[in-house]
């Protein structure tokens, strides 16, 4: 009789590396045990080739190889709470502000040069089964997306992760962090404070950003990745919401440079640029808040017209964010966390 | 990593690191992550990561190439890297040596927060100020979270 693995019980955590090549232990400080929320995990990515070849048989004996292990290794989806949504999002950016005195302490971290914090990832599966520990390290958050609204309504981000060592056996005493025991950011957090140039628009129901680094591995002289090659990446914000009448003067602002465009108008030549921001606040003292100053709001979303049956009329607003005299984003946390992320 | 270059200053830009009573508050620390070109064992050039905390302290060595100036908003850094990273952040002025007077108005700020905290943590304790943004919740958010917010 055979016995299943016991895959809802185990954990997954992320450390800092205190320099690549250098695994974090399982007692680093750094450590934050993520609230896994799907099913994605990650991989080993240990893919094989074949190379065919002549040897007189109708039946093809591929001679297989490894071809690489590592690199692109997947993506998990944890739920963002207080303590490790912005820890993450501060890991993937590279840049962390720390001020104040007391609590609450904010967490000031802008999107600018500098590159992501190396991590060593352990995630472990089963208890009488197993328990299946492995390590992913020597890794960095390639690319964060943010998800949040009316149809996903617990903060989470997911998050694809670029490595050079996959797939290790970890140790078997597991991590010391312990999850923080606080509720994940929730939607309703934040009533009245989704704003398009810092106008608040209730009729939006949910946002996306995606922060991608669009990093890539390099294989060298072994199956394993010899290094990273830094990418150009770039950031992208959604606004869900619905056409209505304090959104379409946006929208027509958008095609045609006016919000109350006169009979005869055209869409503009000019790209459109918004300010999209959102505020999410459990507390005084403990609030999340996503700034993207200047977003190029694409027209060929934005699609207004009658519909056989009525209804709603859902509209994506949103696009690239740009850099415009200030950073692409800047997101600020008040928590109760006194050290920068970054360590 | 520290090339012991002149001594370069860099002030935390105002719109950042206010409390709820729009004071600027003092750096606590500064984590940044430095790119350093790297050769690889192949003789490929690459960037290798560090992360770098700066933390508080009186003055530069040999071995402390970054600090913050407690009680202050300003970052002196004596490295390419870690000025480079500073300003593209967005975060961050370059400002000229900073003069006793512009550190004791940094000071003072600072203590001004710090009453301004104390203050409302006095108003808290009382049950004077509720947090405000909480009663702004729809009640189903607010009474679900009173948990939370206990355990944070």
């Amino acid at each position: 009789m055979s016995t299943g693995i016991e895959t809802g019980t185990g954990g997954l955590w992320c450390a800092n590396q205190a320099a690549l090549g250098t695994q974090a232990a399982t007692s680093a400080t750094s450590t934050l045990r993520l609230r896994k929320a799907t099913d994605d995990t990650l991989k080993s990515n240990k893919t094989h080739g074949r190379e065919p070849y002549v040897d007189g048989a109708a039946y093809d004996s591929s001679t297989p190889y490894v071809e690489t292990v590592g690199g692109d290794v997947g993506q998990f989806v944890f739920q963002a709470q207080i303590e490790t949504g912005a820890a993450i999002i501060a890991r993937h950016v590279g840049v962390d502000t720390v001020t104040g005195a007391s609590d609450p302490w904010t967490h000031t971290i802008s999107t600018g040069t500098t590159n992501p914090v190396y991590q060593t990832i352990r995630e472990k599966t089963g208890v009488a089964v197993g328990p299946y520990r492995a390590v992913w390290w020597d890794a960095i958050h390639n690319k964060l997306t943010w998800n949040i609204g009316q149809s996903q309504m617990v903060g989470h981000i997911t998050s694809a992760i670029q490595c050079l060592k996959a797939a290790e056996i970890g140790s078997v005493t597991d991590p010391v962090a312990t999850d923080s025991g606080t509720d994940p950011w929730r939607w309703g957090e934040s009533a009245g404070a989704m704003t398009i140039a810092t106008v608040a628009f209730p009729e939006i129901d949910g946002e996306t950003i995606e922060m991608d680094r669009a990093w890539t591995s390099h294989d060298g002289d072994a199956i394993e990745p010899a290094f990273f090659v830094p990418g150009r990446g770039a950031i992208t914000r959604t606004f869900s919401g619905a056409v209505t009448d304090t959104m379409l003067p946006q929208l027509l602002l958008a095609l045609y440079g006016s919000s109350t465009p006169s009979a005869g108008t055209r869409p503009v030549s000019q790209p459109s640029f918004l300010a999209l921001k959102s505020v999410y606040t459990r507390s005084a003292t403990r609030t999340l808040t996503l700034d993207t100053p200047k977003v190029e709001v694409k027209p060929d979303d934005i699609l207004i017209g009658t519909r056989p049956q009525g209804g709603l009329i859902p509209i994506a607003f949103g696009g690239q964010a740009l850099a415009g005299g200030s950073p692409m984003m800047t997101i600020t946390a008040l928590t109760g966390q006194s050290t920068s992320y970054i360590t | 990593m520290p090339d012991n270059t002149e001594s370069r200053f860099f002030e935390l830009a105002a719109d950042h690191g206010r409390d709820h009573a729009d004071n600027p508050e003092p750096i606590q620390e500064v984590g940044v992550s430095i790119a350093v070109p790297t050769m690889t064992k192949g003789g490929e050039l690459t960037e290798v990561s560090h992360g770098l905390i700066i933390g508080r302290a009186d003055k530069l060595s040999k071995q402390l190439f970054a600090r913050v100036i407690p009680d202050t908003r300003i970052v002196e850094t004596s490295s390419h890297e870690v000025a480079a990273a500073l300003l593209s952040c967005g975060q961050y002025v370059e400002i000229d040596p900073p003069t006793k007077a512009v550190i004791a108005d940094h000071e003072k700020a600072t203590r001004a927060h710090v009453d301004a905290m104390a203050k409302r943590d006095k108003q808290v304790e009382a049950g004077n100020e509720p947090a405000p943004d909480a009663t702004d919740l729809p009640a189903v958010i607010a009474d679900s979270n009173l948990t939370s917010e206990e355990q944070s």
